[in-house]
């Protein structure tokens, strides 16, 4: 215990020291989370022309509410698609003023088809969700109907996404410099010191990379304008499980290559991979079967699905979740442990 | 200590008897270390007592690092057995830690803390109580010259300063024993002397020293014996003088010529002494200088005696007569490499420059 807590101390002054590493990372997180989640929830404001001088379809107030528009009226048609053409709107919407025709004709420029996809998902969206108001033939029906919306959503998985980024990068860092400057042998030499540097890593690692993930999540949330849900704890116990999970993961990781460059490149190309196979940009449902295989297996896809939980409110199976995290990472200790054992020479 | 006798373990393990003298505080049983098909360490044997500066010098890749990493626990011996103190190196590795310090060639201090912080962070490493750690970081920095840089970092230190920093590190604990790795390589003379004299300092107070350097000027001047390995084995152990003796053929007389004589000339002259006198001969005509290896049998004024009166009955004139005394780097390399002693005696006449 004496080791543990002279290696966390240690850990805390060399903290302090490196100010700018602990400031970049709440910036990275921030990032991710502001920037990657706007984008997968979609585009926002997208410029859109309406043609509805008498304001038959009440179209201008339902897409303005859904924010994903920003709504310009016209009177004249003509100059409408004027606009169109030189770019001033993305889309434009031309109501029949003959209130027995009940047609709205969507224009756009028709260049970019992932433009097109996002105003076709947008109107979609405000038409399904509006449909019994506007009085059209068109409605979607939810089992368990949700208040959050697709930003929202987002989240959770990027969160989940975060705690592995945090985790391993920083984990393996420190680990790797601490290894490359020689400075663990000080501590491996004492009696017990490989016992207690890895507990003393995780611990603190685990410590750091949470806090990180906490204020970069308190601080973006009302920005990027996203819920964290009223369950507090919950979301702290997740957070905690998840980065310990991951901090072990990196930890095997980190003993496996060694290097930093090694490391950062396997790291980030896997973190990448985990993203997209994990659901949190993708539903796992709506994967091939294979891959719903390899998500289900993946701690990220039980650290995402946990997140959801406890920010959205969503069903989950809080200690399947809880379990699966903590046996990877014991597994990731294990790896750890079984390395160092072998390689106590070279740290 | 623990409460087992440690002795009378290495005595059964070993099968030598110890009656008459104390055990080793380091012995190291057939010690062998093997990567793969590459014997890193064959069998090595040897034993270093209390208080005793025992220097292991060879060559890059003899396996002077592999020996002291299996020493301090951090590579498994492939076979053979080691005692610290008495502790069972393998069996009992975690209680061997506490009673060793060590110094390796990597500097293994924290850029981001300070000399105190980093010595008080050791202090903590090895549960020493607060009050105990805080008059001995003192004194520690204060023989270390750094007290008065106690609270600047580490990282703003010059290399000669976080040596020293590290040997700090390494005793602090205050270890009966203390393994150095090369610790002054990359070091200014200014440095390098100033660490023999903290070396020096830690002897007198009875720590058992195991050093590895490449510097031979350094394992002669605090070296109380020398092993010398070369493929993992060890070839040659005893004192400086012994090693001197064992390869005494390597010294040698060089006399400058004053008169340039014609090369049949001087051969015959040569052969004349040859018969009473069966050595190695060599000359070169650039300094004009004549080189007699000392035979391994004969003493140096025996030698001397036979070549002033050659040169007298041959009526030689010199200008400069100078006899070599062996440095550790001839014995190295003429051990080291695995001479004998005709070859030992070209190493002699081949470092043999303008005698003086």
């Amino acid at each position: 215990m004496q080791q543990i807590l002279a290696i966390i101390n240690k850990d805390i002054l060399q903290w302090t020291r490196r100010p700018l590493y602990f400031i970049s990372s709440i910036m990275l997180a921030i990032l991710i989370i502001w920037i990657v989640g706007d984008t997968i929830a979609g585009a926002r404001s997208i410029p859109f022309g309406l043609y509805d001088p008498a304001g038959i379809s009440e179209l201008s107030k339902h897409l303005t509410e859904s924010k994903r528009f920003l709504v310009h009226g016209y009177d004249d048609l003509e100059q409408a698609k004027k606009d169109l053409t030189i770019g001033k709107i993305a889309v434009l919407a031309n109501v029949k003023q003959d209130p027995l025709e009940d047609e709205v004709q969507i224009l756009t420029e028709g260049h970019n088809p992932l433009v097109d996809q996002q105003i076709s998902m947008g109107i979609l969206s405000v038409l399904t969700q509006k449909a019994k108001e506007l009085s059209l033939p068109l409605h979607s029906v939810s089992l368990f109907p949700v208040t959050f919306g697709l930003r929202d959503f987002v989240t959770p998985g990027l969160a989940a996404y975060l705690c592995y980024v945090l985790a391993s990068m920083n984990l393996g860092f420190s680990w790797i410099y601490e290894w490359m400057e020689r400075t663990y042998r000080q501590i491996i030499l004492a009696p017990d010191g490989l016992r207690a540097a890895i507990v003393a890593k995780t611990f603190t690692v685990t410590v750091e990379a949470s806090v990180v993930l906490w204020l970069a999540l308190c601080i973006t949330s009302p920005l990027a304008d996203f819920t964290l849900g009223s369950n507090f704890w919950g979301l702290v116990i997740f957070t905690v499980i998840s980065m310990f999970c991951f901090t072990c993961i990196g930890l095997g990781f980190a003993c496996m290559l060694r290097t930093i460059r090694i490391y950062t490149m396997t790291v980030s190309i896997l973190g990448v991979a985990l993203m997209f196979v994990s659901g949190v940009v993708i539903p796992v449902e709506a994967m091939p079967f294979w891959e719903q295989i390899g998500a289900r297996s993946l701690p990220m896809y039980y650290s995402a699905d946990a997140f959801k939980g406890v920010m959205l409110g969503t069903p989950a199976d809080y200690w399947r979740d809880a379990l699966v995290l903590f046996a990877w990472g014991c597994a990731g200790l294990t790896v750890a442990s079984i390395l160092l054992n072998r390689r106590r020479a070279t740290l | 200590m623990s409460g087992n006798n440690p002795i009378a373990t290495i005595e059964h393990t070993t099968g030598i008897s110890h009656s008459s003298q104390p055990a080793p505080t380091i012995k190291a049983v057939n010690l062998t270390k093997v990567f793969g098909d590459r014997v890193c360490v064959d069998h090595l044997n040897f034993g270093v007592h209390a208080g005793e500066l025992y220097a292991l010098l060879g060559d890059n890749g003899a396996g002077k690092t592999t020996t002291i990493n299996m020493l301090t626990t951090l590579l498994s011996p492939t076979e053979g057995e080691f005692y610290i103190c008495g502790y069972h190196g393998i069996r009992d590795a975690e209680k061997t830690k506490g009673v060793f310090g060590v110094v390796s060639q990597d500097v293994a201090i924290y850029q981001e803390l300070t000399a105190y912080e980093n010595l008080a962070f050791v202090a903590q490493l090895y549960g020493i109580p607060r009050q105990q750690a805080a008059p001995r970081i003192e004194q520690l920095l204060s023989q270390a010259g750094l007290s008065e840089r106690a609270n600047d970092l580490a990282g703003e230190f010059s290399m000669g300063m976080q040596r020293k920093l590290s040997i700090a590190t390494a005793i602090l604990h205050e270890p009966r024993v203390l393994f150095m790795d090369e610790p002054t390589v990359g070091l200014d003379p200014a440095s390098r002397r100033q660490i023999w004299a903290s070396l020096k300092e830690l002897r007198a107070h009875g720590v058992t020293i195991l050093l590895t350097t490449h510097y031979l000027e350094e394992a002669e001047l605090l070296a109380d014996r020398i092993g010398i390995i070369r493929q993992g084995k060890l070839v040659a152990e005893g004192t400086i003088d012994e090693l001197r003796l064992k390869i005494q053929g390597i010294r040698s007389i060089a006399i400058r010529l004053t008169d340039q004589l014609e090369p049949a000339d001087l051969q015959s002259r040569i052969d004349r002494l040859l018969l009473r006198f069966p050595t190695q001969v060599s000359f070169d005509p650039l300094r004009n200088t004549i080189s007699f290896a000392q035979p391994r049998d004969s003493q140096l004024a025996n030698c001397l005696h036979v070549v002033l009166g050659w040169l007298e009955e041959e009526k030689i004139r010199f200008s400069k007569f100078a006899t070599s005394e062996p440095n550790l780097e001839e014995v190295f390399l003429a051990v080291a490499a695995g001479k004998d002693e005709r070859e030992c005696s070209d190493i002699a006449m081949s470092n043999q420059g303008e005698p003086e």
